[in-house]
């Protein structure tokens, strides 16, 4: 095993008192739990200041650490009771102290890892224990979503790889997460194997943002349909429906279609259509015109409200 | 697959956990299970949510008042980011 610098992993100094190191670490693990972190690699970072803090809470693991680090650090300098070792031991390095150091507190692993279940390892008395549960990630369309359905997944495993076949609930919302028992990693002598979670995660659709069980999307009209109103063709995750646009709407205008969104009793969220209105460009004399004269039939301030204001 | 429930005794089987744990969880308003006929049932996101108390209470020694509040204010947090996502995705489809 690679030596590791503990002090840097803590951000301490050597120097460091037995209550700074407790303090640290206290803060660090509450940072980096992976059950309350939204840290990237969580997980990694809470098993390195786990490992860190199991080797220096104890002043003697502590000590023998920093001879070894001390050695890690300078090798040419021959100080302190590994340089002493190495002195008459020539297989005598510092990962293999780090080594033995390690298997001293953790046992044969050397090192810190996940235990059973905790993140921080729920050490099992007995030899029956259960299989760790293993978490993914499921991209899926928005489509997919709503109609759910079944889906085969090839999956990396720390056992190879996968293929297991998912059925994905109607209506499923993000971060939903669907369990297939028993595929986790196997059980230790009569402990039961552990499960598979993968939580859900929606790809990036081209037109409809996910809101809990609600779906919005974004519909562009034009300025004399917003004023005059019309009837637009709008598409839904469930196909394409027709949708009045009441005259005199306002950019930003939000309008409800009852059912078309998500959720997991027969699509019990909405859809939302919001207007945005889009102004044409304008280029030739006749199109000037047309503004030319709306300019003149409007008395109207768009900042009327900011100039009351200020 | 979602619709998963589970009694008292199914829960602790799956969950690997006794019983006293799980009456500890729900005192401290945790997990909250529908009642049915006298009978407790849990949904199956109570498995994670459980799985996630026993974890907090066991690496960050919190006591289950801490962890109810951990669990609570982490679940809000995640909320609040899906809700900024969304309207910054929202305002983006605004400007293009």
């Amino acid at each position: 095993m690679e030596f590791k610098d503990y002090y840097k992993i803590l951000d301490l100094p050597p120097a460091a008192t037995q209550e700074e190191i407790k303090r640290t670490y206290k803060k660090l693990a509450r940072k980096y739990h992976p059950d309350v972190s939204e840290e990237a690699d969580a997980t990694a970072k809470f098993q390195e200041v786990s490992e860190a803090y199991e080797v220096l809470k104890n002043a003697d693991k502590r000590a023998e650490y920093d001879e070894l680090r001390e050695y890690a650090l300078n090798p040419n300098q021959f100080r302190g009771a590994g340089g002493e070792r190495a002195q008459f031991d020539p297989n005598f390095s510092a990962e293999n102290g780090f080594d033995d150091l390690l298997r001293s507190i953790f046992g044969d692993q050397g090192g810190f890892t996940t235990g059973a279940r905790g993140f921080g390892g729920r050490q099992a008395g007995s030899m029956n224990v259960r299989g760790q549960d293993i978490r993914y990630d499921l991209a899926i369309t928005l489509e997919e979503a709503f109609e759910g359905g079944k889906k085969s997944l090839r999956l990396t495993t720390p056992n190879g790889n996968k293929t297991i076949n998912v059925t994905i609930p109607k209506g499923v919302t993000l971060g939903k997460e669907l369990r297939l028992k028993g595929q986790g990693e196997p059980g230790q002598g009569k402990g039961s194997a552990g499960d598979i979670f993968l939580k859900i995660s929606f790809i990036k659709h081209p037109l409809f943002e996910a809101d809990g069980d609600d779906v919005t999307l974004v519909l562009p009209v034009a300025p004399w349909e917003a004023a005059l109103g019309t009837s637009a063709e709008v598409q839904t995750l469930g196909g394409k429906v027709n949708l009045k646009i009441p005259a005199n709407s306002q950019n930003g205008r939000r309008m409800r279609l009852k059912g078309r969104g998500l959720g997991p009793k027969d699509h019990s969220g909405d859809q939302f259509v919001i207007l945005k209105l889009v102004n044409p460009p304008v280029e030739s004399d006749a199109e000037k015109a047309v503004y030319e004269s709306l300019k003149a039939a409007f008395s109207f301030n768009p900042r009327e409200t900011m100039a009351r204001q200020s | 697959m979602s619709e998963i429930v589970y009694t008292l005794i199914e829960f602790c089987s799956v969950a690997d956990v006794e019983e006293q744990f799980v009456f500890e969880l729900v005192e401290h308003g945790i997990l909250d299970p529908a009642l049915n006929q006298d009978q407790w049932l849990f949904p199956s996101d109570a498995l994670n949510r459980c799985l996630r108390a026993e974890r907090m209470q066991h690496d960050l020694k919190l006591n289950l008042h801490g962890v109810a509040l951990a669990l609570e204010l982490s679940d809000r947090n995640q909320q609040l980011r899906q809700r900024i996502d969304y309207l910054e995705q929202l305002v983006d489809r605004f400007r293009h």
